[in-house]
């Protein structure tokens, strides 16, 4: 991955973010923000609406149909500007625990994500009488804070990651 | 009272100072400043694209607005104190910076906004809650705090690149007389002479630390609140003064290695006897290894041998590696003489491929 990341930060495209970083890095970062911040906004308001704490006056499908996509779009916003990230940076990317601790969460939210709209849509009756208040069901909307609160953290500790001692490849490179 | 005393008094406090101090609060401070600022945003968002009739157009407006503002405020108070804390650590240096201001004005236009709303179509909401979109008020400072939230996300996350420069250490060039006269340079003809008088301890304080400080904050990956920033000398003054130390370096092993040369100054005491060598003690090691001691020093010019190579071709990683060198050549000797008794820098250093026996 060393090795990888190293040719990386040779490429073409990589080479004209660094040179450029002064201002792209905290553009594309920004950006990036944008995104949490509608991927946030969007997954909340399905949680709480599927836990019955917000969003009542709504059916769960309406919920979905309504924040669905806009998650959709902002993962998509995500990837886009934190695929450019790992290019323009790919060593202090590549080569740390918490980025890659962090893409095991991402894929966590985004199994979650599929499969919670995925079953919505072709059981939207069981959604808004069963579904709601099964144990399972609950957990994992739950479980949607701390993959969110998870991903926020190591995604800052990305630039903190010698606070990991030993486990960090950082450290050692 | 003056502002900047003030300020200073700020980071004085023993909160700012602890979380200057700790590894891990202001890495997770940022963090939770995120995670409290996402919510801000995407609810605010929310509510911006109803009013203007983007999204959620069906949905009651005052009943979406009540669940939600508790929501923003809640997470806007998280974000408040977690942005109060980082701004103690380093207070002066932000009320300074650029754009942290514009981010605070960008903030009270935010507020400001959100009072016009209130008193205009806020107030009028029974009417037209059940609409597609508010009124045109409604509508203009729904664009406006759009704007303004996404301004106040450019702008907070500029202030992390923009206050290295405030905090960077001034490292002033060591050509002092006291340099001269050691490395025998213009204004101390006799110093190969006299140099011989002068303690390894006091060598390194006064010619090889400042040196070795200098040029290990020349290029590196620097971890702090900005995160990690790699540095490399750009302009021909930052090289030349690079090349410089390195130079002061590749001549100091021919000032330690002198036969004779003293460990310390006769009244020194290691100030961490715990883990630390008595300068006794290190003297003993010194003159029965005389050899092993030579042989280090001579690591000590090789790796500034090859900085001065990187210098020549204008060569930063090779630099870096030079560097690298450089630190595992002190460090292995550190060990081996000052501190051999020092189990976790013992262990750091095998972690780090630092160990050269």
């Amino acid at each position: 991955m060393n090795d990888f990341a190293v040719w990386l930060s040779t490429t073409l495209p990589s080479v004209f973010l660094q040179t450029h970083e002064a201002w792209m890095i905290p553009v594309i970062q920004s950006l990036h923000i944008i995104g949490i911040g509608l991927a946030v906004g969007s997954a909340l308001m399905m949680t709480l609406r599927v836990l019955g704490w917000a969003g009542t006056d709504q059916t769960v499908r309406a919920t979905q149909a309504r924040f669905g996509p806009w998650l959709t779009g902002a993962l998509c916003l995500l990837l886009a500007s934190g695929g450019l990230l790992v290019v323009a940076e790919p060593v202090r990317e590549l080569v740390t625990v918490s980025f890659w601790v962090k893409m095991a969460f991402v894929a966590t939210l985004v199994a979650l994500a599929v499969c919670f709209q995925r079953s919505v849509r072709k059981e939207e009756q069981r959604w808004e009488q069963t579904l709601v208040s099964r144990p399972g069901v609950r957990l994992a909307a739950l479980l949607v804070f701390v993959v969110l609160g998870c991903i926020i953290l190591l995604g800052r500790l990305i630039a903190y990651d010698h606070i990991w001692g030993h486990l960090s490849p950082a450290t050692k490179a | 009272m003056d502002i900047l005393v003030w300020l200073k008094s700020l980071e004085e406090t023993g909160l700012a100072s602890g979380i200057r101090d700790s590894l891990y609060v202001f890495p997770i401070l940022e963090a939770v400043h995120v995670m409290a600022l996402s919510v801000v945003f995407g609810t605010i968002t929310i509510i911006d694209l109803r009013l203007l009739g983007f999204a959620s157009t069906g949905r009651p407006f005052t009943r979406m607005s009540s669940e939600l503002l508790r929501i923003t405020w809640g997470a806007f108070a998280v974000a408040a104190l977690t942005g109060t804390l980082m701004f103690m650590t380093n207070a002066r240096v932000y009320y300074n910076n650029t754009p942290f201001r514009v981010k605070m004005v960008l903030l009270a236009l935010a507020g400001l906004n959100m009072a016009l709303f209130h008193l205009t179509s806020g107030r009028s909401a029974a009417r037209w809650e059940k609409a597609p979109a508010a009124p045109g008020i409604g509508r203009l400072t729904a664009s406006l705090s759009l704007i303004l939230w996404i301004a106040i996300v450019f702008a907070g996350r500029v202030i992390g690149f923009t206050t290295t420069g405030a905090q960077a250490k001034e490292v002033a060039p060591p050509a002092t007389n006291f340099d001269d006269f050691l490395t025998g340079g213009a204004g101390a003809p006799a110093a190969a002479d006299d140099a011989a008088n002068f303690s390894v301890r006091t060598i390194m304080a006064a010619k090889v630390d400042p040196s070795a400080d200098y040029l290990f904050e020349s290029v590196a990956d620097i971890a702090d609140e900005h995160g990690v920033t790699h540095k490399a000398p750009r302009t021909p003054a930052e090289w030349d003064n690079v090349r410089h130390h390195l130079q002061v370096l590749a001549d100091a092993e021919r000032l330690l290695i002198v036969p004779g040369r003293k460990a310390a100054e006769p009244a020194d005491r290691s100030s961490n006897p715990a883990i630390e060598n008595e300068p006794e003690q290190v003297q003993k090691l010194m003159d029965s290894q005389h050899p092993d001691f030579v042989a280090r020093a001579g690591r000590l010019r090789e790796a500034a041998t090859l900085g001065l190579k990187a210098v020549d071709t204008r060569d930063a990683k090779a630099l870096f590696g030079a560097i690298t060198a450089i630190d595992k050549a002190c460090e292995s000797c550190h060990l081996h003489y000052w501190y051999p008794n020092d189990e976790r820098a013992h262990q750091a250093a095998k972690e780090e491929g630092g160990i050269i026996e």
